[in-house]
């Protein structure tokens, strides 16, 4: 594809504030460019505009400034798209939100993931099929009969995925659909995440603080005052941990005791970012200065 | 599933009435009512008696529940046989005389039956719909039969819509007033002592909170649903469609029957001589 699936030049938005009449920049200026079939992390901390920037490509907002390419169509402050045209943006680009609780329509679970394509006019046949495709994608099969409050919040929020797959969409945003589950329904809907980039192609934006989800994609943004800081894989990103802290950013933990080990003199690498990656790395550390450490320090360092 | 939410009195099971089309058991729950309205003749009562005895049977609804149902209307029954007693005139001697009362035979008739015929309308009503038919079925029902007056331009789609959200968060908030409750318990607040009006007031504090997050809810939710591309009843299509089958049409045509029944049995019965109109 030779135009990227998003693509964005010096775009802008600013919230209006009623109260003060002023209005607060919450993007300033962002050139991005994400192609089809792509998984990308999105990370910053509270007020960097990330889930601003989540929310224009989606159209639940409109730019304030500069151009925002998406799906094909063009968006600016003065040419706004019409209805169908933002129709035909959001049934290419599916949102799950953070509150899995605020985004189920329906009172059982099938009839809920069959709310987007009914509203796209699909066949009923075809609904059915795409109804059971998508939860059997998620893995709630069992599940198309019971009713949403029942399950845990890692399963809503699959279900919500689900109901999203099946308008079958070219892009998937993770507006910090993450953030609310527990250890346990964070990996499910992670794990259920990266299935649905490898295995199906579908381009995933995971809008995240958390720094562990974020080093599972092949490609991680920083975002910082409504710009972009970093733009990088994982492995760089994550090498600039002092700086990632001055903006508010904790790497993972085990890429933080690797710095802090090379900061120390140690010759490891600092380009490994997931936990297994960091095991592997200071297994290599802790064997070849065996003969050189001391026992405590060997200790030291197995417990992490 | 649905029944677990403390709303109406759906009784989950697989009878031949629960099976029926929700339409089908509108549709005949109005044309049942009409039948007890019309019935006029004693044979007539008994046959409405029959029928919705009949109906019971056919639900598989324990009839102690059935009963407990009847509860709340107990003293409306009574106060309206209290009045129908005294307040009817008729043309033989009255039973009892004292002071300005008059008791009449008629009276006492046209109470029983009165209340005979709000116990019937009951029984047929919650065994037709409440307890066989779940809330989101009705509420298809409801859309599907209102449905020819989309054409002058009644929203009924979202009328529709907005009962399928109503039923799926009320749990969900119910779950949150309990969430809010517990919290403000641990600060200190007491719901079960003191007067009327300071328990009323002791509510306040949960009621807010529970107000806000039920606005941020509605925010989120509207927000989701136009990303799924919701844009109202226009060129939307079904996943569950209700479907007339041929027990519906034999439902049909048993409750049509029964009213004909009825009518033609009033007429009849009354040109005869035979029972007694009340």
């Amino acid at each position: 594809m030779s135009e990227p699936f998003i693509r964005t030049e010096n775009l802008q938005f600013s919230y209006e504030d009623e109260v003060n009449q002023t209005s607060v920049p919450a993007l300033r200026g962002l050139d991005i460019s994400i192609r089809q079939g792509e998984y990308v992390a999105v990370l910053g901390h509270n007020g960097s505009g990330k889930s601003t920037f989540a929310k224009l490509l989606n159209l639940i907002l409109t730019p304030t400034g500069g151009v925002l390419h998406v799906a094909g169509k063009t968006v600016t402050a003065d040419a706004l798209l019409t209805e169908d045209e933002i129709f035909d943006v959001r049934r290419n680009v599916g949102m799950v939100f953070q509150n899995p609780d605020n985004q189920l329509v329906a009172t059982l679970v099938e009839e809920d993931v069959a709310f987007g394509p009914e509203n796209l006019g699909i066949p009923r046949e075809e609904i059915r099929i795409r109804v059971d495709e998508a939860l059997e994608m998620v893995g709630m099969t069992e599940y198309a009969h019971h009713a949403p409050h029942k399950l845990s919040g890692g399963q809503k929020q699959r279900v919500a995925i689900a109901g999203v797959i099946a308008m079958m969409p070219k892009c998937i945003i993770f507006d910090e659909s993450t953030a609310m589950l527990d250890p346990m329904g964070r990996k499910e809907v992670t794990d259920t995440m990266e299935r649905l980039n490898r295995t199906f192609g579908i381009t995933v934006l995971h809008i995240t603080h958390y720094m562990d989800e974020a080093a599972r994609a092949d490609r991680v943004v920083i975002m910082n005052d409504g710009t972009i800081f970093h733009d990088d894989t994982p492995e760089a990103v994550f090498s600039h941990v002092e700086e990632l802290r001055e903006v508010g950013l904790e790497v993972p933990q085990g890429t933080e005791l690797l710095h802090m080990l090379a900061r120390d003199g140690f010759a490891v690498r600092e380009d490994c970012i997931t936990v297994e990656a960091c095991t592997d790395e200071l297994y290599r550390i802790i064997t070849e200065n065996k003969v050189r450490q001391t026992p405590t320090d060997d200790h030291d360092e197995k417990q992490d | 599933m649905i029944s677990d939410i403390t709303l109406g009195q759906y009784f989950a099971g697989n009878s031949v009435l629960h099976r029926l089309d929700p339409r089908t058991k509108i549709i005949s729950s109005i044309l049942y009512i009409v039948a007890i309205f019309m019935a006029k003749n004693i044979f007539c009562y008994a046959l409405i008696f029959a029928g919705t005895l009949l109906l019971v049977a056919l639900s598989g609804i324990p009839l102690r529940m059935i009963l407990k149902g009847l509860k709340p209307i107990v003293f409306i029954l009574i106060f309206t046989m209290i009045l129908n007693i005294f307040w009817t005139s008729g043309d033989s001697e009255p039973l009892v005389s004292f002071w300005r009362i008059k008791i009449y035979w008629e009276g006492i008739l046209r109470a029983v039956f009165m209340a005979l015929r709000v116990i019937f309308l009951i029984i047929a009503t919650s065994v037709f719909l409440t307890y066989t038919t779940s809330p989101i079925s009705l509420t298809d029902a409801i859309e599907s039969l209102l449905g020819p007056l989309k054409k002058i331009r009644v929203p009924v789609h979202e009328f529709a819509m907005m009962m399928t959200i109503a039923l799926r968060f009320i749990p969900t908030l119910v779950e949150e007033t309990e969430k809010i409750m517990n919290a403000q318990k641990a600060r200190g607040a007491d719901f079960t002592s003191g007067s009327l009006i300071r328990r009323a007031k002791a509510l306040i504090p949960i009621l807010i909170p529970l107000f806000v997050s039920a606005f941020q809810r509605a925010f989120d939710l509207a927000n989701a649903m136009e990303c799924r591309c919701y844009r109202g009843g226009k060129g939307r299509t079904k996943l569950v469609k209700l479907q007339y089958r041929v027990r519906d049409v034999v439902a049909f045509l048993l409750v049509a029957v029964f009213l004909a029944a009825i009518i033609a049995g009033n007429r009849v019965l009354a040109a005869l001589g035979i029972g007694f109109t009340v």
